[in-house]
């Protein structure tokens, strides 16, 4: 098989020869994921699961391709995209929830509520940070490159402070012989309305970083992380897969 | 701590003022005048207990029992110095006669379970009474044998079981009305079934007449924790403001050409309104309503921990359109409205809070917040040691009207429950003190040894039903702006104001070329030059 070289990121996301068979396990998954919910009442965290569960052989065949054909840089990137995007469409759809169907901010919780946890959260950024760093060390340098690494490692760090946090006011709930509570997983960070900032009074109030709640925070957070990522992407994209790398597939 | 000894030159000088030229709207005034004391500043305030315990009937205590008793202050004998009675939901109250120097003479008052206490001069004559809330029940009047004691009499008309209560000149006709207003949940877990089918308490705003108090009733059913008059329409009438627990949206009404109608103006209010405060934070002339509500600091996770159960319940149906919120807000007018200004000046969150008064309390003219709070209800918070949250009061500086900047270093942040709270001047030296009942712990004096300026206080008389003038608005202009006043009989959280009110300033203003501007209730308006730092004014109204 013989590749066309790779010059837009258009071109690192298609499914290409697996279009067919993505095209396929999607509207499997749509069918089955649209029943569950609506017919059986399955939680909507548990329909998603169940898509993404269906497209999980065409994705994983994809990213198989790209690393085959033009290595790890480019699992690595086409991974990231898809996995940011996804997520970024998460925080989309929190924002639907708070401000079109004004949804209390504990029921604002995504597609995949049951992951909505401090945990998750931390882990999943410093993967994204780890997998920046690797990028940028391959070549995704630059001011975007590194804008995007600085943007994400600032992200990291508010999740880590909300992930310290959570842990101690488990360890503080458990002692006092409490369960663990949903909204210990939504309190401010650094960051919006009663965040740490606003209630330091280092700078005072300041409209938006001080005042926003948390679900349009993490959508800011992610907006930035998802724009920056690709635009350091496309630019960078001919040195993070060289043209040497492009292989030819008979 | 050494306490000040307390010297006041009387009577320095007798005369009488100008008045403003207002056409016939002006009143002039006859004014007595006394220095002020002074005394060594340590820059914080010290902390003196009293003797007198609220106390809970369950231990610890259950439901509507955490919720304590308030407490007055006002000159009950006009010997010049300001008393303290003290309220007890489980026992009897408290009278505290000031005898200087922060000693003083404890008198027992039969009066058992009171819940709310103003000290006013309910028959007009001269002499402050004390009228007393309950726990169940309609007030109980305390009169003033002139100085002599008490004797508890009977406020005529007056029939609707209350809880907190209001006190105030509002229709500007020179007496007092009486603004009562139920907490049914408490009415509810007490009376039962015989609650449930009476004809209930509610909102009950008593007009003074002939033959005693004439009862219009605002509400049939209530969960007020607290009642304002406020300005709300910048009519310059007042309106009627009662906050609610539980959610219950504030209750509003505005007088008109056919009565009191009730009104809708905040878009966003305080879910749990635990007190109601009037105060102009930014010397502008035009005072803002402050709420005081449950919320923690979200720094802190200890703290955080004890809120997380209750933020658990709380919190589930809080929708970004939520037109009330848990927290504290500061209703400031704009132009067609009014908007919250309480989290940009960063006085929001000061936990499970009760008491809250602005007051200049370092006399650099601008005013303060002072919040008492902590919780203890062994039902609700029973997975907390002894079932109470413990947090420590919040003293908040007023920073040129733009923040409010925490200051722990005025050693204000007592961990003792505190329910009611007043503050005034109770050492005659211009700083203004600070009186906490607290909830099973005894009740507390903050004597205020900051380092500020001078003050001016004033206190008004008019000879009149309403000899104190309250409801009256007193505004001191000076070459560095104006400061706002009003004389309330009641604010906050269950508790009683004295009639005098106090204006600090820095010591770099001399008050040359100042003057104190006066709207009496009923709209007259008077203006008084002439005026010196560190006084006391008797302002007297002269009719004709």
């Amino acid at each position: 098989m013989a590749l066309i070289p790779i010059r837009h990121l258009p071109q690192l996301l298609s499914f290409r020869t697996r279009q067919n068979l993505a095209l396929l396990c999607g509207a499997i998954g749509l069918i089955l994921a649209g029943n569950a919910v609506y017919g059986a009442g399955m939680p909507i965290w548990g329909g998603t699961l169940m898509f993404l569960g269906s497209i999980a052989v065409p994705v994983g065949l994809k990213w198989w391709d790209d690393f085959s054909q033009w290595g790890m840089p480019a699992l690595v990137l086409s991974g990231l995209l898809l996995l940011q995007g996804f997520h970024f469409l998460e925080h989309t759809v929190q924002m639907v929830q708070y401000y079109l169907l004004n949804l209390p901010s504990a029921q604002s919780q995504g597609l995949i509520s049951a992951l909505n946890v401090e945990w998750v959260h931390f882990t999943w950024n410093v993967i994204i940070l780890a997998c920046s760093v690797y990028l940028l060390r391959r070549g995704m340098g630059g001011f975007w490159g590194w804008a995007m690494v600085i943007w994400t490692t600032a992200h990291t760090l508010e999740h880590l402070y909300l992930f310290v946090r959570y842990l101690e006011i488990s360890r503080e709930l458990s002692a006092l012989g409490l369960p663990a509570y949903g909204v210990a997983q939504v309190l401010p960070g650094i960051l919006g309305r009663d965040g740490w900032l606003a209630e330091s009074g280092i700078c005072g109030r300041i409209p938006g970083l001080t005042t926003l709640p948390r679900v349009a925070i993490h959508f800011g957070w992610n907006l930035g992380e998802t724009l920056l990522l690709v635009v350091a992407a496309q630019l960078n994209l001919m040195r993070l897969i060289p043209r040497e790398m492009e292989k030819t597939h008979d | 701590m050494p306490i000040p000894k307390l010297f006041m030159m009387l009577v320095l000088l007798l005369g009488i003022g100008v008045a403003a030229s207002r056409g016939s709207s002006e009143v002039s005034v006859r004014v007595a005048s006394q220095s002020l004391a002074t005394s060594a500043c340590s820059g914080s305030f010290v902390e003196h207990d009293l003797p007198h315990i609220t106390t809970s009937r369950q231990q610890p205590a259950r439901g509507t029992d955490g919720e304590g008793s308030g407490l007055a202050l006002g000159d009950l004998n006009n010997d010049g110095r300001i008393d303290i009675v003290l309220a007890n939901e489980n026992g009897p109250a408290t009278i505290l006669w000031n005898q200087g120097g922060f000693r003083f003479r404890k008198q027992i008052l039969a009066d058992p379970d009171t819940r709310a206490v103003a000290i006013v001069d309910v028959d007009g004559d001269g002499w402050p009474d004390i009228v007393f809330t309950h726990n169940v029940g309609i007030p109980s009047y305390w009169h003033n044998q002139k100085g002599q004691g008490f004797a508890q009499a009977e406020l005529p008309g007056v029939r609707y079981k209350a809880y907190t209560m209001l006190w105030d000149d509002l229709e500007g006709r020179g007496q007092l009305d009486l603004v009562t207003a139920s907490y049914d949940t408490l009415l509810d877990a007490e009376l039962k079934d015989s609650f449930l089918f009476s004809e209930g308490a509610g909102v009950v705003l008593y007009r003074p007449g002939p033959k005693g108090y004439l009862p219009e009733r605002l509400a049939r059913r209530s969960q007020a924790l607290s009642i304002a008059a406020f300005d709300v329409s910048g009519s310059g009438k007042r309106d009627l403001i009662v906050g609610n627990d539980f959610g219950v949206p504030p209750m509003v009404w505005q007088p008109t050409a056919k009565g009191w109608e009730a009104v809708h103006p905040f878009p966003h209010f305080s879910q749990n309104v635990m007190s109601l405060s009037v105060a102009d934070v930014h010397n502008d002339a035009t005072p803002e309503l402050f709420s005081s509500d449950m919320k923690p600091d979200f720094r802190d996770p200890k703290a955080l921990v004890a809120w997380i159960p209750l933020m658990e319940k709380g919190y589930k149906g809080l929708t970004r359109s939520a037109s009330q919120r848990p927290e504290n807000m500061l209703q400031r007018r704009s132009v067609h409205t009014f908007r919250n200004e309480a989290y940009t000046l960063g006085i929001d969150a000061t936990g499970w809070s009760w008491s809250a008064k602005f007051a200049d309390l370092n006399n650099d003219g601008f005013s303060d917040l002072y919040v008492v709070n902590g919780m203890i209800d062994q039902e609700l918070l029973g997975y907390l040691p002894g079932g109470e949250i413990v947090e420590q009061n919040q003293v908040f500086r007023n920073v040129n009207g733009r923040r409010f900047e925490p200051r722990p270093d005025w050693k204000l942040g007592s961990i003792r429950s505190g329910r009611g709270m007043s503050i005034a001047d109770l050492d005659n030296n211009g700083r203004l003190d600070i009186v906490v009942n607290n909830l099973n712990a005894p009740a507390q004096l903050f004597e205020n040894q900051l380092c500020g300026g001078p003050a001016l206080e004033v206190s008004l008389r008019w000879e009149s039903k309403n000899t104190r003038a309250i409801g009256a608005q007193v505004m001191l202009h000076t070459s560095q702006g104006q400061q706002w006043r009003q004389v309330t009989a009641t604010s906050g959280y269950l508790s009683g104001d004295a009639s005098r009110i106090h204006f600090g300033f820095p010591a770099s203003e001399t008050l040359q070329g100042a003057w104190l501007e006066i709207i009496w209730p009923d709209g007259k308006h008077s203006a008084f030059k002439n005026l010196r730092p560190q006084t006391l004014l008797t302002l007297t109204r002269q009719e004709g």
